[in-house]
């Protein structure tokens, strides 16, 4: 009898076993199994490191990121993480963020949780329904409908410029949401929770690595470096740009004749 | 046969949702689809550049512009001198290019020792000045457009014949010349004010080249114009200018720290009002016939994220034709002006986009007349607001 029922119980083990593997090759991954390897470095430039825990890597060209993966990039440097829903998020230098997938469950859908710690970003949403994934950064988070926004951090504010579709922004000290579905404008996001804008970006600020600017229109006026300070200088420009009066518009910054072109105060 | 049913019910709703996604692909007749193909090559092979290449047409083609920019980005990486991806670059930015419209509004104060510019016996005295910028950019059909215009005034608390105001504007469209390079030729027309009356009014033709080589700003501008001064001023009143300015960054990267260069050269034919052009320096182009050379050097230095200070020097020389110095029958008129000068400035003050600067100027010219040689000193403070 015993020897009867043990293939009957194999038999049950080798259906389930056969259902569980239909399951996973025809409808994709679980989603415990998705937290794992969540993305790849499609750019690295220079120092780029994945953290995970306490153990530091060297993240190379092609090389898997992992759930609760910190990224960081140094001077000089840039990354590019791709996500297999076409997602691509960028880190400019000096920059760095941590990246998650959290399960919910109850929705049986999986959140990507991005947060921004340090320095500057861009992240282009993919084919993904956009609404899963979430951007923390140190003064708020946002949420994305279809998008291309980049992110400026500093240590006294937050500046989110929206470039391509439309975000909610939602600042930490007052948890009020601010929709911006405009491009071209931007928001600051303070600690206190108070914000400036949304208002259109003045293009004086960016960051550079290589070629790629930081935000994404943020090459019409000047090359700032390290700590971004806004090199702010150009009311002059337009004056001139008109053939105008160069000293007539706090004109001590031009000796005339005067020209300006692209931000700066010239001749 | 229920185990069997079971799993045939699991086989065709997982069929079912793969049809479901296999049809919504073919609806753009597969393009979806290979897209989503093109990308699982590119996460094993990222730099590969025909696969970012096809990813990024593709991309384009399914008007997903945002998916083909991060793809020519991924090329200029590591190749950034990559021609097809800086000009994918260039036709994605310009297709997600939003309408633009910038306000700068500023209004300041200058104490000057010198204002009227002369040899001695000048009379210091306050000025106050204003100015309102804006600067449209957007898609005209496949064409980018941008359009400046300016209002701006001084008024003088001693010299107040010196009085002056200017409005004009430009517009033009910007072309793509090489990747990276762009041009934009524009028209424009302004007009002047000075103590009380019409001073002067222009037509302006000028094409301004910008390129960003590694992500650095130079810019060249060429600019011809025709102005013709009010009668009231002086009878035969019509000249012209050409010049061409350069705007080229230095490529130093010392962190915080950023140098510029711009120099120029002006060919002017402006018999206007000479006594007056000579005497303020208010006129952006200066009447008189005379050719000048010149540049000014600036250099930057953010000390902190709210601070930044500037130094500059700027240096012209200026030769006249047709105007002798006082007392000669053969020689021409000459002068060569010297400019250093320094400002504080303190970037988004109490709010975004507001600023504030602090400047000095120490002007001297020295010119071979030594009735026109002049020393100047002006110290301003702006505030500013970008929205």
């Amino acid at each position: 009898m015993a020897t009867n029922k043990l293939p009957s119980a194999w038999g049950k083990i080798f259906w389930a076993m056969a259902f569980l593997l239909a399951g996973v090759v025809l409808c994709g991954p679980l989603p415990a199994l998705a937290q794992s390897n969540i993305g790849t470095a499609s750019v690295v430039k220079n120092q780029v490191q994945g953290i995970r825990g306490s153990a530091t890597r060297s993240l190379a060209l092609g090389g898997s990121v992992f759930n609760d993966d910190s990224v960081k990039t140094g001077d000089a440097s840039l990354a590019q993480l791709l996500f297999v829903d076409q997602t691509t998020f960028s880190i400019a230098s000096d920059s760095e963020a941590v990246l998650k997938n959290v399960y919910h469950g109850k929705q049986g859908a999986t959140q990507r949780v991005l947060t921004a710690v340090a320095g500057a970003f861009r992240y282009v949403s993919g084919v993904q329904n956009p609404k899963n994934t979430r951007i923390n950064f140190p003064f708020g988070y946002l949420t994305v409908r279809g998008t291309i926004v980049d992110l400026m951090l500093w240590p006294t504010r937050d500046v989110i410029v929206l470039d391509e579709g439309a975000i909610t922004v939602v600042p930490y000290g007052s948890h009020v949401a601010y929709d911006m579905d405009r491009p071209g404008t931007m928001i600051v996001v303070y600690k206190d929770g108070h914000v400036d804008g949304p208002m259109v970006w003045d293009d004086t600020m960016k960051r550079i690595v290589g070629v790629i600017p930081f935000p994404v229109f943020g090459e019409k006026i000047w090359p700032v470096f390290v700590n971004d300070p806004q090199w702010e200088d150009s009311e002059q420009d337009r004056v001139n740009m008109t053939g105008g009066s160069s000293q007539s518009s706090g004109g001590t910054f031009c000796p005339p004749p005067g020209v300006i072109i692209g931000g700066f105060c010239s001749p | 046969m229920m185990r069997l049913g079971l799993i045939g019910a699991v086989v065709l709703l997982c069929l079912g949702t793969q049809c479901a996604v296999a049809m919504a692909a073919s609806s753009d007749g597969g393009g979806t689809a290979e897209l989503a193909r093109l990308n699982a090559e590119i996460i094993h092979r990222p730099n590969d550049t025909a696969l970012n290449l096809r990813y990024g047409a593709l991309a384009e083609r399914l008007h997903l512009p945002r998916l083909a920019l991060s793809a020519y980005e991924r090329i200029l990486s590591y190749d950034p001198q990559n021609v097809a991806a800086l000009e994918g670059v260039y036709r994605v930015r310009k297709a997600i290019l939003p309408p633009t419209t910038q306000y700068r509004v500023g209004v300041g104060a200058n104490d000057e020792t010198n204002p009227t510019l002369l040899p001695s016996g000048h009379t210091p005295e306050g000025q106050f000045f204003g100015y309102f910028n804006v600067r449209d950019e957007r898609m005209l059909g496949d064409t980018q457009w941008r359009t400046d215009g300016d209002i701006n005034g001084i008024a003088h608390g001693v010299a107040n014949t010196l009085d002056y105001a200017y409005a004009g504007a430009t517009t033009g469209p910007v072309y793509e010349m090489l990747p990276g390079i762009t041009a934009n030729p524009a028209l424009g027309a302004g007009g002047s004010y000075l103590d009380s009356h019409l001073f002067y009014g222009e037509a302006i033709a000028q094409t301004t080249f910008e390129a960003y080589p590694n992500g650095a700003y130079d810019a060249l501008q060429i600019r011809a114009a025709l102005r013709d001064y009010d009668s009231f001023f002086v009878p035969d009143n019509t000249g012209g200018y050409v010049d061409a300015t350069g705007k080229i960054t230095l490529p130093i990267t010392i962190p915080d720290l950023a140098f510029t260069v711009a120099p120029w050269l002006r060919w002017a034919a402006i018999r206007g009002p000479l006594g007056l052009g000579a005497t303020t320096p208010l006129i952006g182009v200066q009447p008189g016939d005379y050719t000048e050379a010149g540049a000014r050097f600036d250099a930057y230095y953010g000390i902190h994220d709210w601070v930044v200070f500037n130094a500059n020097i700027s240096g012209s020389d200026r030769a006249y034709r047709e105007e002798l110095v006082t007392g000669s029958t053969t020689e021409e008129r000459e002068d060569t002006t010297i400019s250093p000068g320094a400002s504080i400035i303190f970037p988004h003050l109490f709010q975004y986009q507001n600023t504030l600067r602090f400047n000095y100027t120490y002007v001297k010219d020295d010119s071979n007349d030594s009735t026109k040689s002049y020393v100047d000193n002006i110290w301003t403070v702006t505030a500013s607001r970008n929205f």
